[in-house]
């Protein structure tokens, strides 16, 4: 994959100051009386724009349920979450499916695409829905630098994995999203595959401002992030900045104990 | 094992309804008129047998030498209480306001009479009548009040409760008035026998039999004899039966479509549990058997909702029609007979869905499902079979427009091959249909879009389902294209051959014994006042004439034809010659076009040279005034001819014309063209109102289907929907997509039917003209209603929409991340 060139002038990052999404004191429980879930237990953290955030735990702890929370895939309990500026919570249906699509990108572990739509059009879909019209250059920009170029008119069904990964990280992109949400992307991948794909992320933060927040239990995928938060049941119990593989597997191992 | 399939049809009863709903629908269709026409011939038969419900014994004996030795005899003999003929006439009983066919009985002694007078009492004298209250309503007469019947007024002294009749109206006369009228003159062959409390019938009969055979009589019970009635007029009314049974048939086969569609998707659904079962060890057959059980499960099920269903439209039918009080009768044998066919047709329809899908290698099934077909390599085999089928069939139609032997079997033999071809070939052309139909809605936003490349994305489930509206749709169509094209066809005729619109006659009375033959038949002037008053009439003219009798002492009624009259029939001619007489066409040799024919009026006599003309009928005939003047010096009205301002629109004068015809039932004819136009398009029209009604049976089925493929392919694209919530389409944008799918998919259907029924309704009349020899004289007006089109389409739009709520709701309601979740 081939690097993005720079872009235009009025996104220009500026990591410190400008907070992209936020939770405050979220509180999030699944199932009702003797079956209740407290998967998030006042959880509160800020996400700066144009950062790179790995979302870690052991199973169960709630690092799922923290991403559809912030994405506005789910309903909280208690607590208020931002998005872009806008408080989640408070708004209706109808406003928050268009925050999404306006304002979300979306790279799941798998079943990313429309099996009846081609690359190119699983690709301009949340534009399709908008009623938008693609900027030409960007949409070849983005095709190209993600090696797309000889599938875009293959059905999923036709694609391998990887590339149809790439087709939903071209998808998630190509609105230019205030944050890209990614669920284990590279769950599905082998290594190699995995490793092009999280470069080619990184590559998205640093070079073109793109806020991205990974939900993964690999310490490898982590290690490409600037910054991981671990959870454990429901509950941040390590906040740690510019993760290193081993530093983080030690955290993790640790964690059980 | 069917423990195992009542725990699944209870775990998802959803997936499951609209194949009970098919089944339940055809079955009930069945059975509603097995049971419908059991109950009226049950109710008829109950009616004619009326007059023998109160005796035990009936003898009927025809010989006139030995009659009179019958009742002497049956009385003789021991056990015998008491025996009564039975006498009965029938004919038109006439009060002030209506006329009405009625069945006069001779009131019979007490015991054997089945009604009683809820006011009044019975005749005594001959100058009295007895009404069944229904009688009474429909001649608007209560007691005190006169009728006629036969010539004779007829004092009505009572009313009595006899149940609603099927045909003619009840009514009871006296002894004393059957001898007066010389009734009694002439056996009527049936007795009534009554035995004596606590007598064995079954011994009495031969006793019977033993006394009574030398006079040629024969003895029966009078339920014996009842039911023999009942299967004679059994008999003839099966063929309605059958006639029915073949629109059944159309909703089963239709509703097979659906089943065998229906149980494709359930399957396609359950293939991992499927191959779960084979990767623990279940054989192939157990599996097959399961779902067996399943199938028949179903099929039971539906079949008794529609068994239930039947009987409830049965019922409200025989309400509808008036014979509820008569009791319902359910032919049980016949529905369990179609209890079963029910639950054969679903096991039947499922076999080949079952058969295919547990042929599944058990990892196979383990696999994701596959939501998008792949294209499958049969299409190959698919598109030689049906061309070939095509081509046959086309060129069996094209034979039938020119040959002279059968072309009617020629065109059903065309037309069986063109069905199986173009039915069998759908899955070749439904799915680029519906994507062009698509292409058109697309341009209306993404959400048409994605809902296009949605409907085809199962190319086998599209055309499966719009196989079924095709079918149903094409056969209405069918058999609406040929009816309109009958009725313009004919209705072209009628006004080539009848230049007339409305010809009121006066008329000999039929009804009278004794006829006058001297008496000069004469239109009433409140007839001549009531034509010149129908709504739609432009111009009228009242004819003078006479009545002559030729040398075979025919009586002929002539009318002078004057301009004036020419005026009321624009085409006819002013005037006719002096000394011909025009008649109707007619293949009688002494009356040929041209001949000559003697009459005789009360002035004189004339012979006058026959012409044939359109203008008249039967024993009417039009002469010239001079000619009229040489046979009688006393004209009188005896004909009036109608114009109408539109000859198509008859609808209104018609109400008024029934009140004539009711009156003067048996002394005026009321005829022309616009008449017979108008009955011929009534019974047309009713023909095809019920032809219609009963294929929409197949219809509604057909697009339960619709429903069902929607609904069971949106379960299968729950993640889908879920996707598409994430990125931001709105939950109306969902249902509008499922919407559109929908109709796609019925619009789609039901056009190609139209097209085709259109086609083979053409090609069923020039079929049908060619047979019977008729297709040089008469030219074929093709005719299509576009009323009956546009509601074919609108119904099927609605219907729809309606079937697109609920998968609608559900693929809107999928949340974002359960959906999204891993399995």
């Amino acid at each position: 994959m081939s690097a993005v060139q720079a872009p235009p002038a009025h996104l220009a990052p500026e990591p410190s100051i400008d907070v992209v999404a936020r939770a405050v004191d979220l509180v999030k429980v699944y199932g009702s009386d003797k079956t209740q879930v407290l998967a998030l237990d006042r959880v509160s953290v800020d996400f700066a724009r144009g950062s790179f955030t790995a979302i870690m735990g052991p199973s169960g702890s709630g690092k799922s349920t923290l991403m559809h929370c912030l994405a506005g895939l789910d309903h909280i309990t208690a607590g208020r979450v931002f998005l872009g500026g806008q408080e989640l919570n408070a708004l209706p249906d109808k406003a928050l499916t268009k925050v999404r699509r306006d304002q979300v990108g979306f790279v799941f572990q798998s079943f990313n695409l429309l099996p009846t739509l081609t690359a190119k059009q699983n690709i301009l879909l949340p534009l399709d829905l908008a009623g938008r019209k693609p900027d030409q250059d960007y949409f070849d920009q983005l095709v190209a630098s993600l090696g797309l170029g000889d599938r875009l008119e293959h059905r999923p069904s036709e694609l391998s994995g990887g590339q149809q990964q790439r087709v939903a990280v071209a998808r998630a992109m190509i609105t230019r999203p205030d944050v890209i949400f990614a669920d284990e992307p590279t769950g599905a991948l082998d290594s190699k595959t995995s490793s092009q794909l999280l470069s080619y992320l990184r590559n998205c933060v640093r070079e073109l401002g793109q806020t991205i927040i990974m939900v993964t239990h690999d310490p490898k995928a982590a290690g490409y992030a600037d910054r991981a938060l671990l959870l454990l049941d429901g509950h941040i119990v390590a906040d740690l900045a510019h993760p290193s593989t081993e530093t983080l597997a030690t955290a993790i191992t640790g964690m059980d104990s | 094992m069917f423990a195992d399939a009542v725990r699944e049809v209870r775990f998802h009863p959803g997936r499951v309804v609209a194949t009970i709903v098919a089944i339940a629908i055809s079955v009930a269709f069945m059975v509603a008129s097995s049971t419908f026409i059991t109950t009226q011939q049950h109710s008829l038969g109950k009616q004619l047998a009326l007059q023998i419900s109160k005796a035990d014994l009936v003898v009927t004996a025809g010989d006139p030498e030995t009659q009179a030795k019958v009742a002497p005899a049956v009385e003789a003999v021991p056990g015998v209480a008491r025996v009564e003929e039975s006498i009965v006439t029938t004919g038109p009983l006439r009060s002030e306001q209506a006329t009405v066919m009625a069945v006069l009985y001779v009131v019979p002694s007490e015991e054997f009479r089945w009604a009683t007078v809820r006011e009044g009492a019975w005749p005594t004298t001959d100058a009295q009548i007895t009404l069944a209250k229904e009688a009474a309503d429909k001649l608007g007469v209560g007691v005190g009040d006169t009728v006629t019947y036969s010539g004779d007024d007829l004092v009505v002294t009572g009313i009595t409760n006899d149940p609603r009749s099927i045909f003619q109206q009840t009514a009871y006369v006296s002894m004393a008035w059957a001898r007066a009228t010389g009734l009694t003159d002439q056996s009527s062959g049936q007795w009534l026998v009554k035995a004596e409390p606590g007598t064995d019938l079954d011994a009495l009969v031969p006793r019977l039999v033993a006394a009574t055979s030398a006079l040629g009589a024969e003895v029966k019970t009078a339920e014996t004899y009842a039911n023999e009635q009942l299967d004679e007029l059994t008999e003839q009314t099966n063929v309605m039966k059958l006639m029915l049974g073949g629109f059944a048939a159309v909703a089963l086969v239709v509703g097979m479509i659906i089943i065998a569609n229906t149980f494709t998707i359930l399957l396609a659904q359950r293939r991992r549990q499927i191959g779960l079962l084979r990767a623990v060890g279940a054989s192939g057959s157990q599996v097959r058997r399961k779902f067996l059980a399943e199938a028949i499960l179903l099929g039971a099920i539906g079949s008794a909702l529609g068994v239930v269903l039947g009987v409830l439209v049965a019922a409200i039918g025989t309400w509808f029609v008036g014979t509820l009080s008569l009791g319902m009768t359910i032919p049980w044998l016949e529905v369990g007979a179609e209890f079963i066919v029910g639950v054969v047709i679903t096991v039947l329809a499922a076999i080949v869905p079952m058969l295919r899908s547990t042929r599944v290698a058990p990892l196979e099934a383990l696999q994701p499902v596959q939501t998008v077909e792949a294209a499958r390599a049969s299409s190959r085999v698919r598109m030689v079979i049906c061309g070939v089928l095509v081509v046959a069939g086309a060129g069996l139609a094209l034979v039938s427009q020119f040959t002279d032997s059968w072309p009617l079997v020629w065109a059903l033999g065309g037309a069986m091959l063109l069905t199986l071809g173009v039915l069998g070939g759908a899955p070749l052309y439904v799915p680029s249909l519906v994507k062009a139909f698509g292409r058109v809605v697309g341009l209306t936003g993404p959400t048409a879009r994605l809902a296009t490349t949605n409907a085809v994305r199962n190319p086998g489930r599209a055309s499966a389902t719009a196989t079924a509206l095709m079918l149903a749709v094409g056969l209405i169509v069918t058999l609406q294209v040929g009816t309109a094209t009958i009725e313009k066809t004919v209705l072209a005729k009628i006004d080539e051959r009848y230049p007339v619109d409305i010809s009121l006659a006066a008329t000999l009375d039929w009804s009278d014994p004794n006829p006058s033959t001297t008496d000069p038949l004469v239109l009433p002037a409140d007839v001549i006042a009531q034509g010149e008053k129908l709504s739609g009439v432009t111009a009228s003219a009242v004819l003078e004439g006479t009545t002559a009798t030729d040398v075979n002492k025919m009586m002929w009624n002539l009318s002078a034809l004057t301009p004036e009259a020419a005026a009321a029939a624009p085409t006819a001619p002013t005037s006719i010659p002096d000394g011909t007489i025009y008649i109707g066409r007619t293949d009688d040799s002494s009356l040929k076009s041209g001949g000559e024919i003697d009459l005789w009026g009360d002035k004189g006599k004339a012979t006058l040279t026959i012409v044939h003309t359109t203008l008249v009928e039967g024993q009417a005939a039009l002469v010239s005034p001079a000619t009229l003047a040489d046979l009688t010096a006393e004209p009188v009205n005896n004909l009036m001819w109608l114009k109408l301002a539109d000859r198509g629109d008859m609808a209104s004068a018609f109400l008024d014309l029934q009140t004539i015809m009711e009156k003067y039932m048996t002394t005026v004819s009321v005829g022309g063209g616009a008449l017979m136009a108008y009955m011929i398009e009534r019974v047309l029209g009713i023909l095809l109102l019920i032809t219609t009604a009963l294929l929409g049976v197949a219809v509604l089925i057909a697009l339960v289907g619709v429903s069902n493929t929607l609904g069971l392919s949106v379960i299968e694209r729950t993640r889908e929907s879920a996707l598409l919530r994430a990125m931001g389409m709105q939950k109306g944008s969902l249902r509008l997509m499922l919407l559109v799918e929908a109709m796609l998919l019925a619009l789609t259907g039901v056009i190609v039917g139209v097209v085709f029924g259109a086609f083979f309704g053409w090609l069923g009349i020039s079929a049908v003209l060619r047979q019977a020899d008729l297709a040089e004289s008469t030219k074929i007006r093709f005719a299509i209603d576009p009323w009956l089109t546009l509601a074919l389409l609108a119904v099927a739009a609605v219907a729809a929409a309606l079937a697109s709520v609920l998968p609608g709701r559900r693929a809107a309601n999928a949340a974002p991340v359960e959906a999204l979740a891993e399995e």
